[in-house]
């Protein structure tokens, strides 16, 4: 008798425990959900009328144009230094080569951390960006974090647009050729880094499988010829064109 | 006895010349894709020219130096070797797109447009000659022929980011405004970063069309997809959550940075706070340790009015992110 209720006694006495151990989580769950729903009913609203808001948004404005210009002066020494580079290299001064170098990576550590900082991406998806051949003021433009793309939706009054306006308007020139692989360079900070702080291409099902089908398409031949690229051996461009921009397609930029 | 020992020697040197040049030729095939391949696009001319004078009428030497040259963005030089690959082989596809690529180097648009149209002609799915001369079209303002290329890239290629963006300024330009928000919502899907994406953004806004937005999120300017919920409740689209998914990500990152959630829902004050609430807690939820007090939440009972340079828009229900500043 003895050894048949031992057996029964120890599993109720875990069903018992398991039971009480399930409501206190549950218990604490709820009256966890239940003052939540008790704080955010209570919660007032931080604006009290719109145009409180709408200033706020014009305030962060403001402040975001400021801030980008300080990232400007940052992007300014980095070409200094990268011209005093290249003026030592042609004075042919081995000491003040050394030494140039040096000053350039300083800047350009600076920069990129400026970059990081100001776009609240990792240091390490900047470099990438430059390993992916990108360059200090595209990286600035794609990111959103340049003076020019600022405004971008932001307008001051007088800058804003009238109903209507067309994308050629705002200065759009997306007509350069590619003198590398005649291939469209897939846009923005897409192929670049994975932090899905860098923007929707990273959090998007869509944006992702046109980015990687824009990659395939320029790895299949170097024009897209229906004869697999190309039957006769020639070899494939390489992917880091980008336009040439303008009239005609040239002079603007691809930005 | 002389004259038989010169037919023998002609005889022998016949085929050991087209061994040659068959040698040569496939050398060419070989070390031409190398140098494009390798970025050594000088090493390549100067191996090259070697083999271009030895044989001028070899149609690979030329054509490789030519497409050295454009690389070396010098498209002057590049021209007079791609003409020479094209007449020496007037049935291949790429010759042509390349010369035709060059004559743009030298503004030679007509040319350049021709080249391409004898490029399709060999070889109606080369999808580059549609893109370029889609292009040519744009820029000569025949946006009804543009229009036609790019549909036919996109055929091929349904996400070329050029012809996705330049369909929609060319309908633009066309004054098809239902079709032009179409193709730039779709390139915007697609390519959701960058400055174009920016721009096509603020275009998409002037037509009166709020399916994207630009927010700035701290000192950056960033384009989300508007946040949406299930009709009649509070709860989250599932293609907006994507967007919260970013700004969690970048308030993760950012440990200073501090966002106002305004929430507007026109004649229910109560679904706006609700989702504004909804929001936050979404964005906690992708994200450890950010605090409530990083994501202030403002509502109204009211349509968002956002201002154009003539008049304002009213959004009935509608999202606002606002980088609180000191």
């Amino acid at each position: 008798m003895h050894n048949v209720m031992s057996p029964l006694r120890s599993f109720f006495f875990l069903l018992g425990f398991s039971l009480l151990s399930l409501g206190i989580v549950f218990g604490m769950n709820s009256s966890s959900i239940l003052a939540q729903e008790v704080e955010e009913e209570e919660e007032e609203s931080l604006f009290n009328n719109e145009a409180q808001a709408y200033k706020a948004d014009a305030l962060a404005a403001a402040v975001a144009e400021a801030n980008a210009e300080a990232i400007e002066d940052t992007n300014t020494a980095l070409e200094e230094a990268e011209s005093d580079l290249a003026d030592a290299i042609a004075s042919g001064d081995a000491a003040a080569i050394a030494e140039a170098e040096a000053a350039l990576e300083d800047a350009q550590f600076s920069a990129d951390e400026a970059l990081a900082d100001a776009s609240s991406v990792s240091v390490e998806d900047i470099a990438q960006m430059r390993e992916d051949g990108m360059g200090w003021g595209e990286i600035a433009h794609e990111l959103g974090v340049h003076p020019s793309t600022l405004g971008l939706g932001h307008a001051k009054k007088a800058e804003r647009l009238a109903a209507g306006t067309s994308l050629a308007a705002l200065g759009v020139n997306t007509t350069g050729r590619n003198f590398n692989n005649g291939k469209a360079k897939t846009p923005g900070v897409t192929g670049s880094g994975n932090g899905k702080a860098l923007g929707l291409s990273k959090t998007s099902a869509k944006a992702k499988k046109a980015s990687n089908e824009n990659a395939q398409a320029k790895a299949n031949g170097s024009t897209g010829s229906s004869k697999g690229g190309n039957g006769k051996g020639k070899g494939k461009g390489g992917n880091n064109g980008g336009n040439n921009g303008g009239g005609n397609g040239k002079g603007k930029g691809n930005s | 006895m002389i004259k038989n020992v010169k037919y023998l020697l002609v005889a022998l040197n016949i085929p050991v010349l087209l061994f040659c040049s068959v040698l040569l030729a496939g050398c060419v095939q070989v070390t031409g894709p190398y140098y494009l391949e390798t970025g050594q696009y000088q090493e390549g001319i100067n191996s090259l020219e070697q083999a271009y004078k030895e044989n001028p009428n070899e149609p690979s030497s030329a054509y490789y130096l030519g497409r050295y040259y454009l690389r070396l963005e010098k498209p002057d030089k590049a021209l007079p070797y791609l003409q020479k690959a094209v007449n020496l082989d007037p049935e291949d596809a790429d010759y042509h797109f390349w010369l035709g690529v060059s004559y743009w180097g030298v503004d030679q648009f007509d040319q350049e447009q021709a080249e391409y149209k004898k490029t399709i002609a060999l070889d109606q799915y080369y999808t580059s000659a549609h893109l370029y001369l889609g292009h040519g079209y744009l820029d000569k303002g025949k946006w009804d022929q543009a229009l036609g290329e790019y549909d036919q890239v996109l055929k091929h290629e349904a996400y070329n980011p050029e012809a996705l963006f330049n369909r929609a300024v060319a309908l633009g330009e066309l004054n098809k405004p239902k079709e032009e928000i179409a193709a730039l919502k779709e390139y915007i899907s697609s390519y959701p970063d960058g400055s174009l994406t920016l721009k096509a953004t603020t275009a998409l806004n002037a037509r009166g069309d709020y399916t994207y937005r630009n927010h700035l999120i701290g000192n950056r300017n960033i384009t989300l997809h508007s946040i949406d919920f299930r009709p009649d409740s509070n709860v989250l689209q599932d293609v907006s959550k994507e967007s919260l998914q970013v700004i969690a990500a970048v308030m993760h990152r950012n440990k200073d940075l501090k966002l106002n959630i305004i929430a507007f829902h026109a004649s229910d004050v109560t679904s706006a706070k609700a989702r504004a609430h909804a929001i936050r807690r979404y964005i906690q939820v992708q994200e450890e340790g950010i605090a409530s007090s990083r994501l202030p939440l403002s509502w109204f009972g009211q349509a968002e009015k956002v201002q154009t340079s003539i008049n304002h828009v009213t959004l009935g229900e509608s999202v606002m992110f606002v980088t609180a500043v000191q």
